[in-house]
């Protein structure tokens, strides 16, 4: 069972979804379904006491948007961590147990998946022996050049994505954020075994930036050197490249201290040079600027920077270290267009507001849907090295950098503005649409691969309904097997263009596995018994299994019903 | 599922400990620093040392700023601004753990003039304090994650405020850390419910339950709080008006007296607005307070939880009453004085027993389009506060009967609102002095407590460099008079506040017209400490 990619969808629903609880709990009370159990901690196989649990429907259907009710109330487990659920219907349930000291987790949880516990009225009890693994720590004190404790520094924790190829977006995701205390110490708890890795983001107290100004500016002289200084953003164990970072291996009930010293470097400036716009009055319109970090996860920041004007209206903006920025000029009563600047050392930035823009204005048209549905699919243009989130188009708004603007319409097409360059398209939140190709005028575009230039161009974006699923039962010599990893792997993975993602999910405790909203195509389909510590990303490894799969071939909007047989790891 | 709750939460910035407040400084009374400066003319570097206001010890990597030039004292605490041959200068000095001064929200910008920066500079820090502390339940195990808040006691021209200063969530062992400055406290903390995913809800506790803790610069103190654990259960309430837009603010107050500020959920069916929220066992009355399109509204309900959901509870809204205001202009007035307006005495109601977030604690005057101004008072007990400005003061506020000078205005639920009449008058006294300390004049604070009844608790001057005061416009009448050589906020209307400094209190009468001349025995800043 998957469930992350759905979660979304959940909690939009739950929102509006809200069931009777009374009637709920009547009808639990004369219903026969119940899941009982005992939850034991993966270290030592013992019970846990003081632990909770709770108990979710999965509905098994392929609409393009599941609905899943809100969880029934939290139930609460005995001193020997023994409990009983007694639920009101037949079906799959997903359940969650928690305790103090131990990560919150799903049924026989494994990264993104976990089995759902399925019930029939031929089956309507089950009794589980719910594993939760020992909460991991990760803590550590940041000091700065001196030794000194940095406070309020930003401590962001990512984790490494076990995805992949069956993600669109590959990348570290930010699992938490937490701010140092006087000591300089920070900590995440309540940490799942995986891998994490560690940013710090700080602000130099002592630098020209971090002291408050009269109005944001200052006029007149020159910052002493040494105070004109930055942290660059630090990755874990104390190296400014993110290539250099260490990843922390967390294995359950591990308690890692991770230690971090800031240096500083000299700020970087950038100089604004003054608009020539003039307000009706005659006098030039003074805008400020608006500077925020883009970071390689997308989570764009603010940054307190140093602002000096000079007599000519040149704007000194210091206070930054290496990155891209984005800055929005800002004058009274409107908000201009963003630009994106690259700070990089040893050359001065400037940024003219005034001169055309270099940026690529790419409008984007759906088609293969009709009106006014096309108009309301999400477009985003990604990286396709990092496969970070450059841009999307969507009926609302426009996001740059995770920036959010006004929706900008030129002839009624929405207009994207990216810096020139090669991005790869992909369709956002529609898991019932698949892109089938990209067309472009002024641009050019190899199957969802584009390249855009400075200027106007434009992109036609193919689009198909007709997602098909799969689903069947998990066996081995006639039985079914729970906690399988179902691996869907397609014909041309690994060729240029074609299907390129791996789709997997976890057996239910009937042996059942569900896959919706697969793309229409060939594929391998193949399980594995307890094969979570499997490397299936790679090729080699992944072709010994495909030897013993199942060759599919699935139509548009097919639904198709396919057992297969558990392999051994 | 915990979206949507609209818990408030206290927005802190990141750079509350990098506030920039100005230093008082001695000068010249370190023998070493006379040495350096005697005899010196003509440009000369400013220099000078930072100190542990406490321990006396340097203070290495203070940060120095003097007008545009900036630096980082060394290992001796000491710096030296070689260029720098400015008129005169504001004096800045910062450290992260370190407070400028013992008080709060000391203004910023002591000018200092040129002959004063020759001289050597000896600034002081002071180290902040800190609570620190566990989290845990009645059978000992640690609680983490709870919100443990540090709020301030402070007084000031218009009485007193409960300042959240610091807050903090539990780590994993149930331990906190509340850097502080020195000052008067209450520890709390928050309501907490669905502790780790559970059906268990941590209750708000105080420490102490009554009064303050006191704490000192560079002072350790160490609480367990012990706050109550209770099982919760859902409770949905619903409107029975149209309350679409609005946003309520619930507080749940027990039969113990527990005042406990409810996260709640927000939901619309049909056409009615419910909310949910999680409530422990017991009996309580919620207090709804609703910010809708239709003003303030409020409404209270009696819930009883016992061992299920309740589903069916009805909220009714009433308006709050609200108070029109009138000024009058006392017949004894001058007419040569600009006529007043009533929105520059700043009049607000303090509530007297503010709920347990204090978010009630001030009501300020509302003006109308029709130029009219009025309170929208929630049924409570209230303290009328007001200040003199431009060159008039408040001489009565009236509700009915009740002199708001003197007795506190009780607004009862349901009850009809009246007038508040107040009444000004620009027929003032004045008052001028000097502060002295052993060896003659010395800069203070000097503190003004009316003894007649006054809509302000206290007057506030800050003396010159040379210790001389002025006070204009005061309403005539008795006072009692102090002067501290550092700012003292404290309590002024209640008299035993001044009990410890007896020997330094004068009285004085003020009378229309006339200017008296007092000189007053400041008090030493160790004798306040003490």
């Amino acid at each position: 069972m998957r469930w992350t990619s759905l979660l979304w969808t959940l909690v939009i629903l739950c929102v509006g979804v809200t069931p009777d609880i009374a009637q709920t709990k009547a009808a639990a009370t004369a219903a026969p379904f119940r899941i009982t159990g005992v939850v034991v901690g993966t270290n030592d196989g013992a019970p846990v006491s003081h632990c909770h649990l709770t108990a979710t429907q999965v509905p098994r259907n392929n609409t393009s948007v599941r609905q899943f009710p809100a969880p029934l109330e939290t139930f609460d487990c005995d001193e020997h961590g023994r409990f009983s659920i007694p639920l009101p219907s037949a079906g799959m349930w997903r359940v969650t147990a928690s305790a103090p000291g131990y990560v919150t987790q799903a049924y026989n949880e494994h990264e993104e998946f976990s089995s759902g516990i399925v019930l029939t009225t031929a089956v309507p009890t089950m009794d589980l022996r719910f594993r939760i693994a020992p909460e991991g720590v990760i803590t550590g004190k940041v000091l700065d050049e001196a030794g000194e404790p940095v406070r309020r520094a930003r401590v962001s924790l990512l984790k490494l994505a076990a995805g992949g190829a069956d993600e669109a977006q590959p990348q570290a995701r930010t699992r938490g954020a937490a701010t140092t205390d006087d000591r300089g110490v920070y900590e995440f708890d309540n940490l799942p075994p995986g891998d994490y890795r560690i940013r710090v983001q700080a602000q130099v107290w002592y630098a020209v930036a971090a002291q408050p100004q009269r109005q944001g500016v200052n006029e007149g002289s020159e910052a002493d050197p040494s105070l004109d200084v930055v942290y660059p953003l630090t990755w874990y164990p104390g190296t400014s490249d993110a290539n250099e970072a260490e990843t922390i291996s967390l294995r359950a009930g591990d308690n890692h201290e991770a230690d971090l010293q800031l240096h500083p470097v000299p700020s970087m400036h950038l100089r604004i040079m003054p608009s020539a716009e003039v307000a009706a009055n005659g006098r030039r319109i003074q805008a400020y600027p608006m500077v925020e970090r883009v970071s390689s996860d997308g989570n764009a920041g603010f940054v307190p920077v140093s602002i000096r004007v000079n007599s000519q209206g040149v704007m000194d903006i210091g206070g930054l270290t290496p990155g891209q920025y984005e800055i929005t000029m800002q004058a009274p009563g409107e908000r201009r267009p963003p630009a994106l600047v690259d700070v990089v050392p040893g050359s001065a930035q400037v940024l003219d507001p005034s001169a055309p823009s270099a940026m690529a204005n790419v409008s984007i048209q759906v088609e293969g849907i009709p009106e006014p549905e096309a108009s309301s699919v999400q477009i985003g243009l990604f990286d396709p090295e990092t496969g970070r989130s450059i841009a999307r188009r969507s009926p609302a708004f426009l996001l740059t950098n995770g920036v959010m603007h006004q929706r900008r319409e030129v002839n009624g097409e929405h207009v994207l503005e990216v810096p020139p360059g090669h991005y790869q398209v992909a369709i956002e939140g529609r898991p019932d649409l698949f892109l089938t190709d990209v067309t472009a005028q002024f641009a050019t575009a190899t199957g969802k691969l584009v390249t855009v230039p400075s200027g106007n161009s434009m992109l036609v974006v193919h689009v198909a309904k007709g997602k098909s699923s799969l689903q069947g039962f998990v066996m081995h010599k006639g039985k079914p097997v729970e906690g399988a990893m179902v691996v869907l792997v397609p014909a041309t993975l690994g060729e240029a263009t074609g299907i390129n993602i791996i789709r997997r999910d976890q057996s239910n405790t009937d042996g059942s596995y569900d896959l919706y909203d697969v793309l229409p195509g060939q594929y391998i389909l193949l399980a594995i018994d307890d094969g979570w510590h499997v490397n299936w990303r790679d090729a080699s490894t992944l072709q010994r299994y495909m030897m013993n799969g199942t060759p599919i071939d699935l139509a548009p909007a097919a639904n198709i019903k396919q057992d297969v047989e558990a392999q051994a790891p | 599922m915990r979206r949507g709750w609209s818990h408030v939460r206290f927005q802190r910035s990141r750079w509350v400990w990098l506030l920039w407040l100005a230093v008082l400084f001695m000068s010249g009374q370190a023998a070493w620093a006379q040495d350096s400066a005697s005899g010196a003319s003509g440009p000369y570097p400013i220099h000078g040392r930072v100190l542990n206001a406490n321990t006396g010890l340097p203070v290495w990597r203070a940060l120095v700023r003097l007008n545009n030039h900036a630096m980082l004292t060394g290992h001796d605490g000491s710096f030296e601004f070689d260029g720098a041959t400015d008129a005169s200068g504001t004096v800045l000095v910062s450290k992260p753990g370190f407070y400028p001064s013992t008080e709060w929200g000391f203004s910023p910008g002591l000018s200092v003039p040129r002959e004063e920066l020759s001289k050597p500079l000896e600034l002081r820090l002071y180290p902040e304090a800190i609570f620190t502390g566990t989290v845990t339940a009645s059978d000992g195990e640690p609680l983490p994650h709870v919100i443990v808040v540090a709020r301030r006691s402070t007084f000031d021209d218009r009485g007193h405020h409960w300042i959240p200063v610091s807050q903090v969530q539990t780590n994993a062992h149930g331990q906190f850390r509340l850097p502080v400055p020195a000052g008067d406290y209450r520890l709390a903390t928050m309501y907490a419910p669905r502790l780790g995913g559970g059906n268990e809800a941590v209750l708000p506790v105080s420490v102490p339950a009554d009064g303050v803790l006191t704490i000192k610069s560079g002072e350790q103190q160490n609480f367990d709080l012990h706050p109550a654990m209770g099982r919760t259960y859902k409770v949905k309430a619903t409107f029975d008006s149209d309350v679409e837009g609005g946003f309520p603010r619930i507080v749940a107050r027990s039969s113990s007296g527990l005042a406990i500020p409810m996260p709640v959920n927000i939901s619309r069916t049909d056409t009615r607005e419910s909310v949910r929220m999680e409530l422990p066992t017991g009996t309580y009355q919620l207090m709804v307070t609703m910010l809708s399109r239709a003003g303030v509204e409020q409404g209270s309900t009696a819930v009883t939880v016992t061992n299920h959901d309740i589903d069916d509870l009805a909220l009714h809204l009433s308006p709050v009453p609200k108070l029109p205001v009138e000024l009058l202009v006392d017949d004894a007035a001058t007419s040569d004085n600009a006529p007043p307006k009533l929105q520059q005495f700043g009049l607000t109601l303090e509530n007297t027993n503010p709920d347990a977030d204090f978010f009630n604690s001030s009501i300020y005057l509302a003006t109308q389009r029709d130029q009219t101004a009025e309170f929208t008072v929630p049924p409570g007990t209230y303290r009328l506060r007001a200040r003199g400005s431009g060159g008039w003061y408040v001489k009565s506020a009236m509700y009915g009967a009740t002199d708001l000078l003197q007795q506190d205005l009780v607004i009862a639920a349901g009850a009809g609102a009246a007038q508040i009449r107040v009444t000004v008058s620009d027929q003032v006294a004045a008052l001028q002095g000097v502060c002295r300390a052993n060896e003659g004049p010395v800069a203070c604070w000097v503190y003004l407590v009316p003894s007649t009844p006054s809509a302000e608790p206290v007057y506030t001057v800050r003396s010159n460099l040379q210790g001389a005061f002025n006070l204009e416009h005061l309403p005539p009448g008795n006072y009692r008079a102090i002067a501290f050589e550092q700012r003292h906020q404290a309590d002024y209307s209640d008299a035993a506040t001044l009990t410890p400094f007896a020997a330094h209190v004068k009285t004085v009468t003020l009378r229309v017209g006339e200017k008296p001349m007092l000189e007053l025995d400041a008090v030493a800043t160790g004798e306040m400490n003490r």
